[in-house]
This record gives structure tokens, C-alpha cells and sequence, in this order.
């Protein structure tokens, strides 16, 4: 497929089409050291609206070309450019590198170098402490194909944008799928419902809820539940699943902002918490959304010390 | 969908009674709370690995792809 060359310096127009042209007959390597050569010159020149434009249109034909390697040394270039020309991220600026990152193969090796670039350019020159939600959007869908960065992708979705909460779904669901023990539904929502509130985002949270409850009920009605509500506030009881009722209660009460309630809670589900390892998460969660300070490490030696030395 | 009878008395009791609380109390962060991306200041702490590693199974996405 063609890649449409879309600038408008007719003198780069031309050295993309001589470039595309190599590219067809097959002269990857030349082709790809050219066009690096003259972007180094526009560089070196500070013309980097012209080595942007090289960078990008490049690495397009060569992604395209099932050339990974070279296409995503001319991305990790195209990177190096933003940092170097003190590039912000606007639409324009993030919406090359999320062209790109769609057209890399998932599997390829160098595709979570350049996503942890792209994200620490998007950190750098963008408004966001912890990227930007288009490139971490972008960089989570396809991780989700790449088995072997399964977490990876999960962070990434659950930092993207209004697109990312389904895909994160299906990535949880499909991985629990996997689980031939259907007892450890509670571990995958929590996990969907925690990294939402560590973020404040409690909507996604519920939403996550929901859907995976859905699913979970539908697909699984051999464990039993009972809907309890009381006025408006409604969750379901699970016969044999403490852990998935604890997250069910959890995001009830993350919504009062009560931390005599949150306490009665974990004090309640301490066992589940505990074998679970939840409970510094559940700690984050109390001092995120009900101020209760965790304590701190007690250093045994050091209080000894202290009180051999008169207390200092 | 039918929904079926608890185990324990006392999950029920504690849910009833829980429930009856927090729907007494006032709503500090309603449901569809969202802080902006631009604000947030922590990620959290790392969360257990879930109990399997992820396998190729695109079958598996079925259920809800379709």
C-alpha cells in the first residue's frame, strides 16, 4: 500500500517519493540510511519541521513495508527530534506517533523501547505527570497483542483515554478466562477496580464493576448470589467469593468518603485482604479517598537506640 | 435471572446493615467521579501478579468481541 506523502516542501516531497521508490525496488537499507542522513542535516540545520516531516513519512512506508527495524529506528529518531526541537504535545505532534505505533507488528521487540519514549517525551513536554492518555491509549491497545507484556499493556489502558476501559475489560476478562480456577474472579475485578481508584478515576471503577460482573454472572451461574439493597445502594452477595463482595462494598464506600465505614470494612474482610496481599492496596485506598495515614515502618534497632540515648 | 440465596446469615446480616449505613451517609464522590489525568499525582502501589500468565488464545475474546 502506498503511503500518501502529504507535505508541502516540494523538495522533501521529492526525496519521499525518490525514498518510497527505493523502498519499492527493494533497497531497504539504502533507503533507510539516506533519508537518515538527510534528516541528520535538517537536525544539524535546526530545521526540524523538515526533519519531522522526513522522520515520519519515513518510517510510515518502511512500517508498512514489513520493515520493523528500520521503521522504528526513524520512530525512536522522530522522538529524539520532538525532545531535541522542544516539541509539545499537541493532536498534530501526538497524532504521528500514534500513527506509527498502530503500525508496528505487536510482536516487535523494539516496540516497548519506543513506547516508553514516546511516553517519556508525552511526560516532558505535554500537561500530563504520567504521559499522555492518546499515547498510552495507542501503546495499550497493542500491547494487549503481545502476551508477554500483559501488565505492561494493562498500565498503559488503564492511564489511556475514553477507549481504553473496554479494551481493559476484555484483556482482564480473556486472562481470567484462562484461570482454570473460576474461584479467582475476585482477584481479576479487584485488580480492574483498584488500579482505577489508585488513579481517582470511579467511574471506570464502577464501570469495570459492572461489566465484569455481567459477564461473570452470565457466563458462570453456578456460583450462586443474592442482590442485597438497602434504599438506593444494591450489591451482590456472592455465596463463596469474599474478595469480590469486599470490591463490591469497597466502591460503595469510596463514595461516602467515611473512614469509620472503610475501617468496619477492612476490619471485616482483614483475612480475604490478607491472604489476597491487598491489604497496602487497600492501605493506598484509605489514605487516598479517607486521609487515614499509614503508619510507618518501625525501625526495632533504631527505636532501641533512641531510647538508650535519652529518646533523640 | 434468578438470583439465589446467600451462604452465610452473617455476610447477609453485615450486608444489610452495611448497606443501610452507607446509604445514610452523604456522597463525597459520586459514582461517575473522574479526576483528570492532568491532576493526578500517584499511580498507587504495585498490585500481586494475578495467579497465570497470559496465553495466546484469541478464541477466548469471543464472548464479548462479537
Amino acid at each position: 500500500m502506498a503511503t500518501e506523502i502529504n507535505v508541502s516542501n516540494p523538495k522533501l516531497k521529492r526525496t519521499l517519493l525518490r525514498f518510497q521508490a527505493k523502498i519499492a525496488e527493494g533497497d531497504y537499507y539504502e533507503a533507510h540510511q539516506t533519508l537518515r542522513t538527510i534528516a541528520n542535516r535538517n537536525v544539524r540545520s535546526k530545521s526540524y519541521g523538515d526533519a519531522i516531516d522526513l522522520l515520519y513519512h519515513g518510517a510510515q512506508i518502511l512500517l508498512q513495508s514489513s520493515q520493523p527495524a528500520t521503521g522504528s529506528d526513524l520512530t525512536s529518531y522522530l522522538i529524539d527530534v520532538y525532545n531535541e526541537s522542544d516539541t509539545k504535545v499537541t493532536t498534530e505532534s501526538k497524532a504521528r506517533l500514534i500513527q506509527l505505533i498502530s503500525l508496528f507488528d505487536p510482536q516487535e521487540p523494539s516496540l516497548k523501547h519506543v513506547g516508553v519514549e514516546a511516553v517519556n517525551w508525552s511526560i516532558n513536554h505535554g500537561e500530563c505527570q504520567y504521559g499522555d492518555g492518546d499515547i498510552h491509549n495507542a501503546l495499550g491497545q497493542k500491547f494487549v497483542e503481545c502476551d508477554s507484556l500483559a501488565y505492561e499493556a494493562e498500565r498503559h489502558l488503564v492511564l489511556g483515554n475514553s477507549h481504553s476501559l473496554d479494551t481493559y475489560v476484555k484483556h482482564i476478562w480473556s486472562w481470567y478466562q484462562q484461570d482454570s480456577e473460576k474461584s479467582n474472579i475476585g482477584l481479576y475485578v479487584s485488580r480492574c477496580v483498584l488500579n482505577y481508584l489508585f488513579i481517582q478515576n470511579v467511574k471506570n471503577a464502577n464501570q469495570a464493576l459492572d461489566e465484569l460482573l455481567t459477564l461473570f454472572t452470565t457466563e458462570y451461574p453456578s456460583f450462586k448470589y443474592e442482590q442485597i439493597t438497602e434504599s438506593s445502594v444494591s450489591v451482590k452477595l456472592f455465596d463463596s467469593l469474599p474478595l469480590l463482595n469486599f470490591v463490591q462494598f469497597l466502591l460503595r464506600v469510596v463514595s461516602t468518603g467515611d473512614p469509620k465505614l472503610f475501617n468496619v470494612l477492612v476490619g471485616r474482610y482483614s483475612p480475604t485482604l490478607d491472604s489476597c496481599e491487598l491489604k497496602d492496596a487497600v492501605a493506598y485506598i484509605g489514605q487516598l479517598y479517607f486521609g487515614i495515614q499509614v503508619p510507618k515502618q518501625v525501625n526495632l534497632l533504631q527505636n532501641l537506640m533512641s531510647g538508650f540515648l535519652g529518646g533523640r | 435471572m434468578a438470583t439465589v440465596t446467600v451462604s452465610t446469615s452473617s455476610e447477609k446480616e453485615f450486608a444489610s446493615s452495611y448497606l443501610t449505613l452507607l446509604s445514610l451517609g452523604e456522597t463525597k464522590f459520586p459514582s461517575d467521579y473522574k479526576k483528570d489525568l492532568k491532576d493526578v499525582r500517584g499511580l498507587g502501589v504495585k498490585l500481586p501478579n494475578l495467579p497465570i500468565a497470559k496465553k495466546s488464545d484469541s478464541s477466548k475474546h469471543s464472548a464479548i468481541s462479537n
